[in-house]
């Protein structure tokens, strides 16, 4: 009972509290009030019959496979027919940090990554704060800012292949009439190449950071500010002082969600460049696209894919924990 | 779908939103200024190359490879010196069979994301009013699925439905969409139904209701808008999608995004063809997002930012 009384404020806690409690009593007959929403049929409540057959899909479709990956990890598999797989016990993770491509194209996936956050992070802030000067017109601004988002990444990268063209593509014309491109063509040349993808991502995704750090402006608790602004806080002391504390859970949840969506799209590599020039823009995640689909070399991708499932979920584990700060601290 | 609960906070927001304008700006001419200077150049930007793209597809190929000098600024004006001509879409239905492409897509990605998103709202429901055990580590695995890289899932799930006879075909794609879809919908419905005062659901027990018509008389109508929001997003990432499509819908189950590679040949790229292409992938997207335009961020970032 003092539990009840304790979460008077949120509905939500109290149903779940009182949930938990009908589920211990769950021998006698329960309380009426308990019974109304959670009375069980053969053992389980109404919610954890529609969960159920959910979960089941679910772990169908998602746990058989990532266990066929693990299982997979340490067999040679077979790709012609008459063949059988063969175990190999550790030879398939040993192989992978005995490969260059692989160790290599970890460091080009995190020189990928930090340039392309940073670069986003900083244009997104911006934006946010231009956009926050706003009134009437910010709908509509907005609106057309976010365009770039919806469009698949296979389109971006065709968009920017054409726009990087060394005889007809307007950002080459571009880059060439300011003076900045020297050599011939961008997509072709080692650093360029990898400068091109990041703007192509630049475009996509910098309208995602701005509308999240947007959100996270408006919530900004006013009589903080108005408190600093009376205290005599400059604006630029104000900025640091009260807004950017306000906003970390909505900063962190920027950036690791841009994080893993890099991590999970090949696309605009797979059409802008294929992972070269000389492989110099081959990131592990598209170099286990190769392996799996141009190699066929099913145990090495399986052991490849693993390792890079464990860091994406590592970080997923510190996604989710923020967030669920986040969504405490947020709540209406 | 138009509810009051939706309506409400709505005009809360927008009043906030100007009392907090007051106070953190000045509003200097010249902040006013560069907000709209760098906005406009943002703007442009942004436009640019759907533009080019645009104009691209409605040129012949020697049109749209007309660049000016380097350096002659004045020569970009040039970009509209064209006469319209539709052959690069012609050629796509007649020649590319795009009519097919865009009909698998819209199979699959609506497949997808019906089947996602009626499980999903299932799942959802009893994940938001159920009080299981290991609650977290269920929520964690669900979203988790949702974090793995695409390749990652794609290399299993190619060798398994080579087994099942399942490559190639719509089905075989629909299921591999779902891979992605399920747990994102359930996660996004999720947060819409925990937003919902559960009073009113509450009440309609004691009038005598049962469970089952509490959650579609009250709870699946009151969610509607962020159901129908998750339902667009799903259909949006997997009509964008290439990865799955290129792998798993093989030869008779293209989409467009595959179509769209395909015009890039070992010989040639079809500079004009692929711009038509292109307008076609993005368009219909571009208009349904959009159209969610109110739960894009939350959508996004599955419930964890709202606007």
């Amino acid at each position: 009972m003092p539990d009840e009384q304790k979460s008077g404020t949120s509905s939500h806690g109290g149903l779940l509290r009182r949930v938990s409690k009908g589920r211990k009593a769950s021998t006698g007959p329960a309380p009426q009030e308990l019974s109304i929403l959670h009375r069980k049929k053969f053992g389980m409540s109404f919610y954890g019959w529609i969960l159920m057959p959910v979960i089941i899909l679910l772990a169908a479709i998602t746990l058989y496979p990532f266990f066929w990956m693990i299982v997979k990890s340490f067999y040679h598999v077979a790709t012609k027919p008459g063949q059988h797989d063969e175990w190999v016990g550790l030879k398939n993770y040993i192989g992978l940090f005995k490969d260059g491509l692989f160790l290599n194209g970890w460091w080009i996936q995190l020189r990928y990554v930090v340039i392309s956050l940073v670069v986003e992070f900083v244009l997104g802030f911006a934006l946010a704060l231009f956009l926050n000067n706003l009134k009437r017109t910010a709908n509509v601004i907005t609106t057309i800012i976010l365009i770039p988002m919806m469009i698949a990444p296979v389109a971006v990268g065709f968009l920017h292949m054409y726009l990087f063209n060394s005889s007809f593509g307007w950002y080459h014309w571009f880059l060439k009439s300011v003076g900045l491109l020297s050599g011939g063509s961008i997509l072709g040349d080692m650093e360029w190449a990898m400068a091109a993808i990041i703007i192509a991502d630049v475009w996509e995704w910098t309208p995602f950071m701005a509308l999240i750090f947007l959100a996270g402006l408006k919530k900004v608790p006013l009589d903080q500010l108005e408190a600093a602004k009376c205290d005599g806080a400059p604006p630029v002391k104000r900025f640091f002082d009260v807004v950017l504390p306000n906003m970390t859970s909505v900063i962190v949840i920027a950036v690791l969600i841009r994080f893993m969506d890099i991590m999970r799209y090949i696309d605009t590599i797979f059409v802008m460049t294929t992972g070269g020039p000389a492989g110099a823009t081959k990131t592990v995640s598209y170099y286990l696209f190769d392996v799996a689909f141009r190699y066929f070399e099913i145990g090495r991708g399986a052991a490849h894919g693993f390792v890079l499932l464990l860091v994406t979920i590592i970080i997923a584990q510190v996604f989710v924990s923020v967030m669920n700060k986040s969504r405490k601290g947020m709540a209406r | 779908m138009t509810v009051d609960v939706t309506a409400a906070p709505k005009k809360r927001k927008r009043s906030k939103a100007m009392e907090q304008d007051t106070i953190i700006k000045k509003r200097t001419p010249l902040a006013q200024a560069i907000t709209v200077v760098v906005l406009t150049l943002w703007i442009v930007w942004t436009l640019a190359p759907l533009l080019i793209t645009a104009l691209g597809s409605i040129k012949t190929t020697r049109e749209a490879f007309a660049t000016p000098t380097y350096g002659d600024w004045r020569g970009v004006a040039s970009i509209f010196k064209f006469s319209p001509t539709m052959v690069h879409f012609e050629r796509l239905f007649s020649q590319q069979g795009f009519g097919a492409y865009i009909w698998h897509g819209l199979v699959a990605s609506v497949g997808s994301a019906a089947i996602a998103v009626t499980m999903g709202t299932l799942g959802a429901y009893g994940l938001s009013r159920g009080k299981f055990k290991r609650e977290g580590d269920i929520s964690f695995w669900i979203i988790s699925t949702r974090m793995a890289p695409a390749v990652v899932v794609i290399v299993p799930l190619y060798y398994i439905f080579k087994g099942l006879g399942m490559l190639s075909t719509l089905t075989g794609l629909i299921i591999a969409y779902t891979t992605f879809n399920l747990s994102f919908s359930i996660w996004l419905i999720k947060g819409f139904f925990d937003d919902l005062p559960v009073e009113i659901e509450e009440a309609a027990f004691v009038d005598g209701d049962s469970h089952w018509a509490v959650f579609r008389k009250i709870a699946v109508p009151l969610a509607a808008p962020g159901i129908v929001a998750s339902f667009v997003l799903c259909v949006l990432f997997s009509w964008n999608d290439f990865l799955f499509a290129a792998v798993i819908g093989g030869h008779s189950a293209k989409t467009v995004p595959v179509g769209i590679t395909e015009l890039r040949t070992t010989v040639e790229v079809l500079w004009g063809p692929l711009n038509s292409a292109t307008i076609i992938l993005i368009i219909p997207m571009i208009a349904l997002g959009i159209l969610i335009r109110k739960y894009l961020i939350q959508g996004l970032t599955m419930g964890a930012v709202r606007e």
